[in-house]
């Protein structure tokens, strides 16, 4: 328990106990049961973090100057100087002092980047430079793994990302290896470290390298390749959010929250009807020869078998299962597949876009949880601007989707209220 | 464990950047030292400050220096390749051929490809004359490594100026490079050419003018940028100097080279340029020395200025050493109608 919430249950439980609510005895009971939390603060660590990745961006800049009056020993002694250095230090600082050895520890990585691009400079070379992001990544997931760190970790998932990015969209190269580096370099750690905040980002990760990777190549393939992949990762939290201790509910739970936004994101783009052209004109056979699509699919219906034998699926994820198998004949049977499909399939997925966004809204204001009510009032106002401009030209029509628009708002928000009511004990 | 789990992951950090340093030290200290000549053009790094972007003559690849293998089979976008490396006159070294194997002798460049059309799928193409005509067009784009040279923040733009603009002087860049035996090169330092030279158009060809007026008239300056005096070998009408094609055309080389009809008997005699002065030469491409046969076949001379748009010139001078002047003076590349690169 934090400070803040031990604060206010150090000033009710005397009143408890005061208005006969509680035994003393109890009282003490609850005290002990609710210790502060004296353990590694999130919050300092990562402003502490942030605060040694800023100095060692400045001292990056520094050197980018390329000072012309240092010799070249003289640069490499300092760079490496203060590299080895801030790491001794990391090291000396030891378990005792936590943050200030995290801290310490992150500035060495950062300066590890510093030296590679100093390197780079005073010798001239002109080689692959995502590679320098590579090593460097590589460098904060080997340390990520020594120390445990979570800052380590959260710095080796951005060098992996930038490392991505820069070779595909600067050398148009699809290299798949920064998929496995996430989920057998960083995913593992999030298990270690018992981290739902990581849990998210490495996720987030993994689901825009499967973008970046298929971008080059099999950019049409991409929407409905993502598309699995997320429910599948959404049908594993369905399955395990009741099953596992406290910690991995959280964790899966955040896996969840990257993958429900992929998955809203590419239905909602599908919804326009150009993607789907793109994928009723790809034929059978790139798609069955593409190995990320045939993973997403096993994977996806795979994780849906399991959830339908161990579980009871809920009405959303029957939505979730149905907009896969609405996207799949075209992709898997396209010769069983006319033309008219085209149409059957781009209405199909805009009556499943506002079927998810009304059980979003609905389920949300039942379980009283405010963010889902307000994702699903974003999807359904973003479709329904989405078809106003495509569909509707009369003023009268157009009007009459802002009313059905503002009216089911409305009503939601009403409905969130009538079940937020009853809990409303909040210290 | 753990302690020592954490030895072994910073001293990974640590010793995997140390060896990339100490790889290209190595080269530095036991590489062989060449030069080559190169034009400098902008700069700018986001985490290394300003660099200057080097352009080498090698850096585009025609077909008469492309390996038989590399024809025959095709290649691939990043594949190695070796270029041979030869000194030619004034110290600087040239590529004489690029292969998929280093050569047997002498120094060689590693490099990897980077623009390979039309050599990708050259072994599903019919192998006729079209379709070496069209690799002949296309050079092949390979980078060596040593294409940036990184300088303190704002001498990117002093180096710009140094270097020229496109209607002014230019100076071209040496660059001394130590090379490995595997052929991996480090830039140790560079330096300047001591002449610039600047390429102009004089008179360019009506649209539709005949044929004996069809090319254009090309002035070429050579500017003395050093402190000292620079004498320099001359011969009389123009025959100190030579067109050469930026693409093949072998049967051009030798109507337009050093020993081109009426160069045999030039008198030989000497310019000195003293510290700034400069000396400018016009090339009639009317003149009958500078026609050529295209396609080898026709019957009758072709002028410059009747070429395909893709057959572009840079006017050469000297091909053997001259005292005093380190590199190659030549101009900018331009077609015989006038239009330069």
């Amino acid at each position: 328990m934090n400070h803040k919430h031990h604060r206010w249950l150090a000033k009710q439980i005397p009143l408890w106990v005061k208005d006969g609510l509680i035994e003393p005895k109890q009282a003490t009971n609850i005290q002990t049961r609710y210790p502060i939390d004296d353990g590694l603060s999130l919050g300092k660590l990562l402003i502490s973090a942030a605060g040694a990745i800023m100095i060692g961006l400045g001292i990056i800049l520094l050197f980018a100057y390329n000072w012309a009056e240092m010799s070249k020993s003289l640069k490499l002694g300092v760079v490496f100087g203060f590299f080895a250095t801030a790491h001794i230090a990391g090291f000396l600082a030891g378990d005792k002092r936590q943050i200030l050895s995290e801290s310490f520890f992150s500035l060495g990585t950062m300066l590890m980047g510093a030296a590679i691009f100093l390197v780079g400079q005073i010798y001239h070379l002109d080689s692959h430079y995502p590679d320098a992001f590579l090593l460097w990544s590589l460098g904060a997931l080997t340390l990520a793994w020594a120390r445990p760190s979570l800052t380590q970790a959260f710095m080796a998932l951005i060098l992996i990302l930038s490392w991505h990015m820069l070779e595909v969209f600067d050398f148009d190269a699809a290299t798949p290896w920064a998929l496995p580096l996430v989920l057998f370099g960083v995913f593992p750690l999030v298990w270690r470290l018992h981290s739902p905040v990581l849990a998210r980002f490495s996720a987030a990760t993994l689901l825009i390298s499967l973008g970046l990777v298929m971008l080059p190549q099999y950019h049409k393939l991409a929407p409905i390749t993502l598309l699995m992949t997320s429910a599948a990762l959404l049908f594993v939290k369905m399955r395990v959010q009741n099953s596992l201790n406290p910690a991995f509910q959280s964790i899966a739970q955040q896996i969840a929250k990257p993958a429900g936004l992929v998955f809203i994101l590419m239905l909602f783009l599908l919804s326009f009807g150009r993607l789907v052209d793109d994928l009723i004109r790809l034929g059978a056979t790139q798609p069955l020869g593409n190995p990320y699509f045939l993973t997403a699919l096993l994977f996806s219906q795979t994780a849906f078998l399991w959830l339908l034998i161990k579980g009871k699926p809920n009405l959303g994820i029957v939505l979730v299962e149905a907009v896969i198998l609405t996207a799949l004949p075209p992709v898997v049977t396209p010769s069983l597949v006319g033309e008219g499909y085209y149409g059957l399939m781009v209405i199909n997925f805009n009556l499943l876009l506002l079927g998810i966004s009304v059980f979003l809204m609905v389920d949300g204001a039942r379980q009283v949880d405010r963010w889902r009510m307000v994702s699903g009032a974003l999807v359904f106002a973003a479709l329904a601007m989405a078809r106003y401009v495509d569909l509707f030209e009369s003023l009268i029509s157009r009007a009459l989707v802002f009313l059905i628009v503002g009216v089911s708002l409305f009503a939601m928000a009403n409905l969130y209220q009538r079940h937020k009511k009853p809990e409303e004990v909040e210290p | 464990m753990k302690r020592l789990l954490l030895i072994a992951a910073i001293a990974f950090q640590i010793l995997s950047v140390a060896a990339i340093a100490l790889s290209r030290e190595w080269i530095l200290i036991n590489g062989q030292t060449l030069t080559f000549q190169t034009a400098p053009i902008d700069p700018r790094d986001l985490f290394r400050g300003d660099y200057v972007h080097l352009n080498y003559l090698f850096s585009s690849v025609s077909l008469p220096m492309l390996d038989e293998r590399i024809v025959a089979k095709g290649l691939k976008e990043g594949a190695k390749v070796y270029l041979g490396l030869e000194t030619g006159p004034n110290g600087i070294s040239r590529g004489t051929r690029l292969s998929l194997t280093p050569p047997s002798q002498g120094p060689y460049l590693a490099g990897r490809t980077t623009r390979i059309w039309p050599y990708r799928n050259y072994q599903h193409q019919p192998h006729d004359d079209n379709t070496r005509e069209r690799l002949a067009r296309t050079p092949v784009e390979v980078k060596y490594g040593i294409e940036q040279y990184y300088v303190e923040q704002g001498q990117g733009k002093e180096m710009e100026k140094i270097r020229g603009s496109r209607t002014g002087f230019q100076l071209p860049m040496l660059i001394h490079a130590a090379v490995s035996d595997g052929g991996t090169a480090v830039i140790q330092s560079f330096s300047w050419a001591k002449i610039a030279t600047k390429t102009e158009v004089l008179r360019s060809p009506e649209r539709n003018a005949k044929p004996e007026a069809a090319s254009a008239i090309m002035r070429f300056t050579l500017k003395n940028v050093s402190d000292t005096p620079i004498s320099l070998p001359w011969r009389s009408n123009d025959c100190a100097f030579a067109l050469q094609p930026t693409k093949p055309m072998p049967e051009t080389l030798e109507r337009l080279g050093f020993d081109r009809p009426g160069c045999a008997n030039a008198r030989k005699e000497t310019r000195t340029l003293a510290p700034d002065q400069a000396i400018s030469i016009d090339f009639d491409l009317n003149q009958p020395q500078w026609v050529v046969r295209f396609p080898k076949e026709a019957d009758k001379p072709t002028p410059l200025g009747k070429l395909p748009w893709e057959y572009r010139f840079r006017i050469v001078y000297w091909d053997k050493a001259v005292e005093g002047v380190s590199g190659s003076i030549i101009s900018r590349a331009f077609h015989g109608r006038g239009n330069v690169d």
